[in-house]
């Protein structure tokens, strides 16, 4: 077992690097006015927002505790609060993070009462 | 070396990219803990594979008895994505006074904080001290995050469970808003709506491969349905 997950990480580490480095060995002769470069750009964007919904809808580790509808009531409560007071990424985040812990922890309470 | 923007990347990535990103890797070193690992696999997993997905299923599918053939197409099919948020950053780095092998050093360091918060700096430095930045900025998140990892391991079992399970969500918060603040006009919109839609839909079937798959179809649907 031990062997295996040493060699697990190796291998796990080996992969990643490739995606990386073949990214550097292409993007060799981008151009960051080009078209090509704009359509990367979309494709990052759109990579890191299925990456988010991915977190909120189908969490994988301690947050697959936690109930989908309180991950989306917080998260509509961020973006409330973010736009609200102009912007203002802590605020909307300690606010949240508050909200969503309290929610998490009374859940039971608050569902059955 | 531009020491100042090296340092300004570092102060850049100190408070919540770093706190949001420690608290994931913090909780990923404990649950390494919990499945058999050693705190020296721990520290290896993210030094060397650094990009908690990958990492994630990595550890996911040698503990329920993958072979290491699964292991490395599960790894390869999740962190795909590291590809184009490469060719992304990447150009924009390039600069001739950096050798070429140095970025096949920092590439190790772009993962989703990183190029987040890269991405809605990078236009306002110079060319030439973008890559002194991002070594700065990527490279203390990395190492934050390896110290997180084996803090998570060695100290997990001190910490009140649910509320760190509440501090793990400040992560995919912080991610959200720093992307709404780096999207601006229909394209990009077009963008978000149709990942998110898609990846709702998809991700129960084609599970972490759908990231990717997803990321293409909605960056070209909004690239060539709103291109100038």
């Amino acid at each position: 077992m031990e062997q295996s997950i040493y060699l697990s990480i190796f291998l796990a580490s080996l992969v990643t690097y490739m995606c990386r480095a073949l990214g550097v060995k292409l993007s060799n002769k981008i151009n960051t006015n080009s078209r090509f470069f704009d359509w990367i750009e979309c494709i990052s964007i759109g990579i890191i927002i299925s990456v988010i919904s991915k977190i909120i809808f189908f969490p994988e580790g301690l947050l697959e505790e936690t109930l989908l509808s309180i991950r989306v009531f917080s998260i509509l409560i961020l973006i409330a609060v973010y736009f609200s007071f102009k912007k203002n990424i802590l605020l909307a985040i300690v606010l949240s993070t508050i909200f969503f812990t309290f929610l998490h922890n009374f859940e039971s309470f608050l569902f059955n009462f | 070396m531009h020491y100042k923007f090296f340092k300004k990347g570092i102060k850049d990535a100190l408070g919540i990219p770093l706190a949001g990103l420690a608290l994931s890797m913090f909780t990923f070193g404990a649950y390494l803990n919990s499945s058999n690992f050693n705190y020296m696999q721990s520290f290896l997993s993210t030094f060397f594979a650094f990009a908690l997905p990958g990492q994630f299923v990595m550890a996911e599918t040698l503990i329920s008895g993958g072979n290491l053939i699964n292991i490395v197409l599960a790894v390869l099919l999740t962190n795909a994505r590291l590809f184009p948020m490469t060719m992304h950053i990447i150009p924009t780095l390039k600069t001739k006074s950096v050798s070429a092998w140095k970025y096949y050093i920092i590439c190790h360091f772009i993962a989703v904080t990183a190029w987040i918060n890269y991405i809605s700096v990078y236009k306002e430095i110079s060319h030439d001290k973008r890559f002194h930045y991002f070594s700065g900025l990527g490279g203390s998140l990395w190492l934050g995050s390896v110290m997180a990892t084996v803090l998570g391991f060695l100290f997990s079992n001190l910490l009140n469970l649910q509320l760190l399970i509440g501090l793990v969500f400040i992560n995919p918060m912080y991610f959200l808003l720093m992307t709404l603040n780096n999207i601006k006009g229909k394209k990009l919109i077009s963008v978000l709506l149709i990942s998110f839609i898609l990846t709702v839909f998809l991700h129960p079937y084609l599970k972490d491969s759908s990231i990717i798959l997803c990321g293409i179809v909605s960056g070209s649907i909004g690239y060539f349905f709103f291109r100038k």
